[in-house]
């Protein structure tokens, strides 16, 4: 191919003529805190779908702005850092702009870290990747509670198919990686099967919002006598698929950067000041893996 | 109700000579005080409620209600247990102004766990149920700013007559026997403010003009007055005439107090709860009935400024200033007068009147020029109630004085130092708000406004207006359904300006701040709490904040349905309290279209007001049919995880110190 010459301040309908990262088959969105982007004009009630999309679409426009062409086109693992990132350290004792009240420094012992996974695969090795994803971009050496949501495959999801990566979740127990961990949108008999299998039991489940007022008797009971907080979300089972995530990425880059990729997982993270009910930050990490049969 | 010391209270002319020590040694405490704890740091944000119940008695024979006298008779059984074990209550009790009120607040503050939540409303219930153990054969604890025909003949249960020329309040409707008597500090209040003023409180509200109202409506007071001296009462055409302390401080309200990490996060919250004073004062309307008459406001606001005003002529400016040292253009009862935090200063717009030794002693001392007019203004006040005992204090460890004052000044918002000897924090009172009939809406109500505070310090939002506006908008707040067709200045943007320069957030700051354009605009209560497209809706704030946060499957039930609740009568799809009651009074067969709440309408309405708050009876035109999860009951689970993390981070420290 021939050098081109691009112009510094491409708009949106201009053509990308190469593709940014054309060699990679995995790539990690992070968004760092998103709470810095608090947007009070946009209704603040869109879905978590919406927010991704929005965060992804924050990173590759300034991707595209910049036309680093040479940055990651070796790469077979992109790894794609919100800009404002670099301003705000997502360290444990940052100071949060625009306040008045007085900054006071704030320990690791005062915030609360709690992190939900939504799978889209039940390769255990996506779990592990993502939950090492997940420490090393917060720069944190454990979390406090880590949620797990899977994959709605249609039928229901059986102990045997569960428990590896339950595994894995105990295995970061152990290694005192998360504290606590839970299930999402578990009924009887699952997660009775479960807590009889565990070696550390799920300390919640994380039911949806929509049934929050009407909970099985069952359920209500067994959680009562387990010992299990009932938590509720109003998130969806899958919060981006293919088409959605390769329409993205289409947007800003080149065709070539878009083909094929599969998310494996979505991230939602949040810290609290701990006695406060305080939200500090909030992020979210997409992780996706692709083959490639095209060179470019 | 504030300041309750022991001892012989002083009369008038000796209050009056010791105006200026109490305020020379107040301003000496509140230095003293603030320099002392200025740095303190609590762990915890801590809130609580404050409830004021009625009590009256029902004479099903003839068809009437009364106020019932009982305060005294159950008040000591009901304080045994915090007298014995103020450790370990859960509900704690405080004396009111009337001997027919009962206050209690939750024994322990809430505070950060969501599940705190699901508690406010089961806490408010068992407070009910202990006050209504305690009442006689058809009397009942009932929850509603105003008692309808407050200050009618035998309005109380046992009845007694207005002795207009010797009670404390000279009023021609209110007997001093209603005052509680076991303590000296009402019945003193009472008549310092009348001396002070030099003539009785008076207000006169407006009547809501029905069908046949008589035109003009003037009521003819001579009727009222059994000693012959009523030449200091009068009526005004189309008015309401109230005449004493207790026709305003016999009102109940719904307080909720913040204890902050920090000075300056409760001068912050001060100040970011204070544009929303008028907004809750409408969402809460309860009180459209007064003495017996339909009024054309549905708030008791005004009339409780009006009924411990205690300025002289001069100070109200009837007449040119001689003796006294200021004008004053607000009673010790009104809105706040300005923001207390260094950043707001651009938002005090008006002249604030201030006592300029105090100012200059506060500024003297290290007290910022905000802080220090805040409370130089308190301090233009004189002392209206005084001790004997308690008259010599030592400033290095008593704040009495300096509460005689910030107790006595009664404001939408109060800024409360930390007591002496105590490891409470700064504290913030929220005290505009109405109270409803139901405890199912009073703990919506506190939620929201908690909930709102929360998510405000999470995002860093600001709702500052400038405070001019802010008592426009308390105005607005007290017409007839407010909620539904009367407009409030409210900021328009309410995150800050320092976010970071993304792509994304350039664009829209751009659309929504231009140079010149005016920060703030005229909202409905609807558009302020639900949203439109220029707005966000506070509603939308708190459930973005919500989704943040591990909430519990009851709690959030709990909190959606308060939510439901707000957002659906600040839609006008639920009624507030004051149009329902407006509502049973012009569809009752005995109302005759004039404007009058006669016995047998008053009977009826509260009758089924009590049924309604023991959910005997539905009100699907004020309260949706579910009800919460409330209860007392922290989840074993909740604990259990706080007991677990505590486990683990010692664990990890004593593992980081290993390595």
């Amino acid at each position: 191919m021939s050098a081109e010459s691009q112009d510094v301040t491409q708009s949106k309908s201009e053509l990308i003529l190469k593709p940014f990262f054309s060699k990679a088959t995995e790539i990690l969105f992070y968004t760092g805190n998103t709470l810095a982007l608090f947007k009070v004009l946009k209704k603040t009630n869109s879905t978590i779908t919406d927010e991704v999309i929005e965060y992804m679409s924050m990173i590759l426009q300034a991707i595209r702005t910049n036309m680093d062409m040479k940055q990651h086109q070796e790469d077979s693992y992109v790894k794609l850092i919100s800009v404002q990132d670099d301003e705000h350290s997502t360290a444990s004792n940052g100071a949060t702009p625009g306040v008045s009240i007085d900054n006071e420094q704030l320990t690791r012992e005062d915030m609360k870290f709690s992190v939900k996974i939504f799978l889209r695969s039940l390769e255990p090795e996506i779990l592990t990747h993502t939950i090492n994803a997940v420490l090393n971009e917060l720069k944190e050496n454990y979390v406090e509670s880590v949620m797990i949501s899977l994959p709605n495959y249609g039928a229901q999801l059986t102990l045997t198919e569960f428990i590896p990566l339950w595994r894995i979740i105990e295995d970061f127990i152990d290694k005192q990686k998360i504290l606590s961990a839970g299930v999402c949108d578990f009924m009887l008999p699952l997660l009775s099967d479960l807590c009889d299998s565990a070696k550390h039991k799920p300390y919640a489940n994380q039911i949806n919002l929509g049934v929050c007022c009407s909970i099985p008797e069952e359920l209500n009971k067994y959680v009562k006598e387990n010992n299990i907080q009932l938590l509720t979300h109003s998130d969806p089972i899958d919060v981006i698929n293919e088409s959605e995530f390769q329409q993205t990425i289409r947007e800003y880059c080149h065709e070539y950067d878009s083909l094929n990729w599969k998310p494996c997982s979505v991230v939602r993270y949040s810290s609290v000041i701990a006695n406060r009910g305080i939200i500090k930050s909030k992020g979210f990490l997409i992780y996706a893996k692709r083959e490639l049969r095209m060179v470019q | 109700m504030g300041l309750l010391t022991l001892g012989r209270p002083l009369n008038w002319e000796e209050t009056k000579n010791y105006a200026s020590l109490i305020r020379e040694h107040g301003i000496e405490q509140f230095i003293h005080i603030h320099n002392k704890l200025k740095d303190r740091r609590n762990d915890c944000l801590k809130w609580g409620d404050e409830v004021e119940f009625l009590m009256v008695h029902f004479d099903h024979e003839n068809k009437r209600v009364q106020l019932a006298l009982r305060s005294h008779e159950i008040l000591s059984t009901l304080m045994e247990p915090q007298d014995q074990n103020p450790a370990d209550c859960v509900t704690l009790w405080h004396p009111e102004y009337a001997d027919y009120m009962i206050e209690a607040t939750p024994g322990q503050p809430y505070g950060h766990l969501p599940v705190h939540f699901n508690m406010v409303e089961a806490n408010m219930r068992l407070r009910r149920q202990q006050g209504q153990q305690l009442l006689g054969k058809d009397e009942y604890v009932l929850s509603t700013s105003n008692f309808p025909r407050n200050g009618c003949p035998d309005f109380t249960w046992p009845t007694h007559k207005p002795t207009p020329t010797t009670s404390a309040s000279a009023s021609i409707f209110f007997p001093d026997e209603v005052i509680f008597p076991n303590h000296p500090r009402f019945q003193t209040l009472t008549r310092n403010i009348r001396l002070r003023r030099q003539s009785k409180v008076a207000i006169h509200l407006p009547i809501f003009i029905d069908k046949n109202t008589p035109r003009p409506f003037i009521e003819d007071l001579s009727i009222y007055d059994h000693d012959g001296n009523s030449n200091e009462s009068t009526a005004i055409e189309d008015h309401i005439y109230l005449d004493a302390m207790g026709l305003g401080m016999g009102c109940c309200c719904l307080q909720v107090t913040f204890q902050a990490q920090s000075i300056d996060e409760a001068r912050f919250l001060y100040d970011q709860l204070t544009p929303l004073t008028p907004v809750m004062l409408a969402l809460s309307a309860s009180s459209p009935i007064w003495r017996g008459y339909l009024a054309d406001i549905d708030c008791r606001w005004n009339a409780l400024c009006a009924m411990v005003d205690d300025r002289t002529p001069e100070e109200r400016g009837l007449e040119p200033l001689k003796h006294e040292r200021f004008r004053l253009p607000k009673s010790r009862y009104s809105s706040v007068d300005c923001y207390i935090s260094p950043d707001s200063a651009i938002y005090n717009d008006t002249e604030i009147v201030q006592d300029a030794d105090a100012f200059h002693k506060l500024t003297e001392h290290g007290i910022d020029h905000i802080l220090a007019q805040h409370i130089a203004h308190l301090f233009v006040r004189d002392s209206v109630a005084l001790f004997e005992e308690q008259l010599h204090l030592d400033d290095t460890k008593d704040t009495d004085h300096f509460e005689n004052i910030n107790s006595t000044n009664w404001q939408s918002m109060r800024f409360k130092p930390p007591p002496s000897n105590s490891d409470i924090g700064w504290r913030v009172e929220f005290r505009p708000t109405e109270l409803q009939m139901t405890d199912f809406e009073n703990a919506a109500l506190v939620t929201f406004i908690v909930l709102l505070t929360r998510a405000i310090m999470t995002y860093n939002l600001n709702l500052l207006i400038p405070i001019s506006n802010v008592d426009e908008n308390m105005q607005s707040a007290q017409h007839r359904d407010a909620v539904l067709h009367q407009r409030f200045h409210f900021r328009k943007c309410l995150s800050t300006m320092k976010t970071p320069d993304t792509p994304c957030m350039t664009s829209v700051q751009k659309s929504a701040f231009q140079e010149n354009e005016c920060e703030h605009r005229l909202m409905t209560i609807n558009e302020i709490i639900n949203g439109s497209n220029e707005f966000v809706g506070l509603l939308k704030i708190i459930q973005d904040y919500l989704s943040n946060i591990e909430v519990d499957a009851d709690t959030r039930c709990t909190i959606n349905q308060y939510l439901s609740l707000i957002s659906r009568r600040a839609a006008g799809t639920l009624m507030t309290n004051a149009a329902w009651m407006r509502y049973f009074v012009t569809n009752h067969p005995a109302y005759k279209h004039d404007s009058v709440v006669n016995d047998e309408i008053t009977y009826d309405l509260l009758w089924k007001m009590k049924k309604i708050s023991i959910d005997e009876e539905e009100c699907p035109k004020v309260l949706p049919r579910m009800s919460s999860k409330t209860t007392l009951d922290i989840s074993a689970a909740v604990e259990k995880e706080n007991n677990e993390l505590e486990v683990k981070r010692s664990l990890m420290t004593q593992h980081n110190h290993h390595e």
